[in-house]
């Protein structure tokens, strides 16, 4: 639904999408969205790799974690964010 | 030769002529104008009063529950087009781009877009996007209620070109853009590409060439 103001009269009329803008959307869904998603999930990945994953990396360099322990974040954060064709 | 008029019980206003006058004749308007108006000359002796501002305010729009927002009948004149985001957000499940388009008496245009938007977050993230089905404004909306202000300047004949930033509560983004429409801009949209929008408002404001 589309909301259309006319700024000289103030008059606000709600329209449907028509069907050219019907189709756009059906696009983007299909062929863009996946992507969208999918570099969301990178996005958050990093994020929490920065935040928790990493300081253990260092912290079994130094002997005071183990590698283990490192993996296991890594991949509770993968599974904390998975790709849409993995959820 | 000056023209003095005195007050009723005392002093004086008076009105002057340069010493060397020439022939020249100034032309009042008639009424008193609104409270804060100025006189404007004409170029030819003819004044009228006119407001500071040419700035007109279009009312706050609600987003909820629509995928976009058109503003439509934006005069010919309009030179400067602020659009105003107070928490502008598409649902959180799709990841929508948030759009900007412009548009003239054959419709919104939905191709020819110059744009490129980034941000920044409070851990350092950082993401650049760019688009040229509008000015782009977030490329992966899930629930980032955007606040601030994107102005869009007509550079000349029918081209525009756009510069912007918005904050959600971690993040700060940034957009610019170049678009030359097939006509006159009559219209500008605000819309999600995907899903609707579910809080926050758009306002728009223009100013015109006078």
């Amino acid at each position: 639904m589309n909301k259309v103001v006319n700024t000289q009269t103030g008059e606000v009329t709600l329209v449907k999408w028509t069907a050219e803008e019907i189709a756009e959307r059906e696009a983007f869904a299909r062929d863009v969205l996946p992507g969208v998603l999918r570099k969301n999930v990178e996005r958050n990945r990093a994020a929490a790799y920065a935040a928790e994953a990493d300081p253990l990396f260092f912290k079994s360099q130094r002997g005071e974690a183990t590698t283990a322990e490192w993996e296991a974040k890594v991949a509770e954060i993968k599974a904390r964010y998975p790709y849409p064709d993995e959820a | 030769m000056a023209l003095r008029l005195n007050g009723s019980t005392s002093g004086y206003v008076e009105i002057d002529a340069p010493a060397a006058a020439g022939s020249n004749t100034l032309t009042l308007p008639d009424g008193n104008g609104t409270s804060g108006q100025y006189l404007q000359t004409n170029g030819s002796g003819g004044l009228s009063w006119q407001s500071a501002s040419n700035l007109t305010r279009v009312s706050s729009q609600s987003l909820s529950g629509v995928g976009s927002v058109t503003f439509t009948g934006i005069p010919s004149t309009a030179r400067v087009i602020y659009l105003v985001l107070d928490q502008a957000s598409a649902d959180n499940t799709t990841g929508g781009y948030l759009h900007i388009r412009l548009g003239d008496s054959g419709g919104i245009e939905t191709t020819g877009y110059l744009s490129n938007g980034a941000f920044i977050n409070t851990a350092s993230a950082c993401d650049s996007f760019g688009s040229t089905t509008g000015f782009n404004l977030d490329n992966n909306d899930r629930g980032n209620k955007h606040s601030g202000v994107i102005t869009i300047v007509n550079q000349s004949g029918n081209v525009w070109c756009s510069s912007g930033t918005t904050t959600v509560n971690n993040s700060g983004f940034m957009n610019a853009g170049r678009k030359e429409l097939s006509g006159t801009l009559t219209q500008v949209q605000f819309l999600t590409t995907a899903g609707t929008f579910d809080d926050g408002t758009a306002s728009l404001l223009y100013e015109v060439e006078s």
